[in-house]
């Protein structure tokens, strides 16, 4: 539900109690059937105590909110919370620098987990066809000695990737299937950081399966993802993507033919869908296409 | 408060309402959970010293007119209880006007922000505990939401940061302060 710009303004009439009554029924009419007009509200009143508490607020406003916002048993827990974030966020404790999301679609200038996944290590291999779905994890993946753990802004290091299946010590399939890259990604983002995933394609590759990490954006339920190539072509354009958990970690899963991947620069767009919000543009991420002979 | 229909329903009558708000019991109870909870908030926000009992009352009369044959439409079933609620609030401010705690009238005594000019160490201590259950980009944010002097500023700044609208900023960090609401609320219990 897209709002309009003075809807805050008339929410915080309305909680201040100086919203005549002629607005302020509609405008509750709406808080009932409106969640995110809702949560705004709840957003703005906490804004309020917040500001109170810091001694932001005019006088009167100060009265209205310790009276109207804060006098109940309820609304005294809601000032206390806010007088102990108030505090802990002013506290000296370093805070990590929030990862940032995209501030405008075209411009790709901040990539995610390429920043720390070093191309040599890389998170691309090889696996064989399998089908996965649900909670469970592909098999490639259940092989590897530690979980998945997609960047997060805490930058742990990514575990190595498996070794190559020949190298694994395990009888060959019995049928050969079209083999399996996969391609771990996070869509954490990371300022200024420029690098791109490479991911290598052996001949023989039959699909190439994109693990995106989406680890910590619990209130994203679903996801558009769009792959372009180097000249702008929409190879993959999904929509409706729904997080599957891969060793404990919300992942979204698609899959691409590995023939319609030349050697090249690709982008892979993302856009997070919380319930009655509008999309979320997150960071772009780029991945080097490599068309190797020997993988 | 006195409403005379604030008794209980049957459990019949109770039925019969979830079965209109959908026909999946499950999500009939959802609908249901997050009806109520919203009456509650508009009727503590209009000042009325008994929300959570005024919100029932909403629903044992809504209930009632359903069981004397009255249908729900569902594109306008919110729109029914709110027509229900708001006529038990003006009942409220004509006859039981010192239960409404608004602005003149105060029943509870405001809060004084020199009773408490620091946080309880216990309740900062839980704040903590439940800051680090978070995820570390919701943790980040609720902390970077609440920094600075100039806090209309920095706020402005994170949302331009996150390229998301000020209010869609305001709300991913209510979200956040809710799980964190109910985190200290239940550490405090313990």
């Amino acid at each position: 539900m897209r709002h309009d710009p003075t809807d805050d303004e008339l929410l915080r009439s309305y909680l201040l109690g100086t919203l005549p009554e002629e607005e302020a029924e509609p405008l509750e009419d709406r808080l009932l059937w409106d969640d995110e007009l809702f949560l705004l509200s709840e957003a703005i009143e906490a804004d309020l105590l917040a500001a109170c508490d810091r001694g932001e607020l005019a006088l009167e406003e100060r009265e209205r909110v310790l009276r109207r916002l804060a006098s109940s048993p309820q609304g005294r827990e809601r000032l206390a919370l806010a007088r102990s974030l108030n505090a802990e966020a002013q506290a000296p404790a370093p805070v990590v620098p929030f990862p940032r999301r995209l501030p405008s679609r075209p411009v790709f200038q901040w990539f995610a987990l390429a920043a720390v996944l070093v191309s040599a290590v890389g998170l691309c291999w090889y696996g064989l066809e399998h089908p996965h779905g649900g909670e469970a994890a592909p098999w490639i993946a259940q092989e590897r000695p530690a979980p998945a753990n997609p960047v997060t802004s805490d930058l742990p290091l990514p575990p190595p990737p498996p070794p190559p299946v020949a190298q694994q010590n395990r009888p060959p399939a019995e049928t050969p299937q079209p083999a399996k890259v996969i391609c771990q990604l996070a869509l954490m983002t990371l300022r200024g950081s420029e690098s791109t995933q490479r991911l290598n394609v052996p001949p023989g590759t039959g699909v190439v399966e994109f693990q995106i990490g989406v680890d910590g954006m619990d209130d994203l339920e679903s996801f558009h993802v769009v792959l372009r190539s180097p000249g702008g072509e929409t190879l993959l354009n999904k929509r409706g993507v729904k997080p599957r958990t891969l060793d404990g970690v919300r992942t979204l899963v698609v899959e691409l033919p590995a023939s319609r991947l030349s050697a090249g620069r690709y982008e892979i767009e993302t856009q997070g869908i919380a319930p009655g919000s509008e999309p979320e543009d997150l960071s772009p991420l780029s991945i080097e296409v490599v068309r190797s002979s020997n993988g | 408060m006195k409403q005379s229909d604030g008794g209980g329903l049957t459990p019949e009558q109770f039925e019969a309402l979830l079965s209109q708000l959908h026909p999946d019991r499950e999500r009939a109870g959802e609908i249901y959970e997050t009806i109520r909870r919203k009456l509650v908030r508009l009727f503590e926000w209009r000042g009325c010293a008994s929300p959570e009992d005024l919100a029932d009352v909403t629903f044992n009369r809504v209930a009632r007119r359903l069981a004397e044959g009255v249908e729900l439409q569902s594109a306008h079933s919110h729109g029914y209880f709110y027509g229900v609620a708001h006529l038990v609030y003006k009942e409220v401010l004509r006859s039981a006007a010192r239960e409404h705690r608004a602005l003149e009238s105060g029943e509870w005594p405001p809060a004084s922000l020199a009773d408490e000019d620091e946080p309880a160490d216990e309740r900062l201590e839980c704040l903590r505990r439940c800051l680090q259950e978070l995820p570390a980009d919701q943790r980040n944010l609720v902390l970077r939401y609440h920094q600075g002097e100039n806090n209309i500023r920095n706020r402005q700044t994170l949302a331009n940061d996150m390229g998301i609208p000020m209010n869609a900023l305001r709300i991913r960090v209510h979200r956040a302060r809710r799980k964190l609401e109910a985190c200290v609320h239940g550490c405090l219990s313990r």
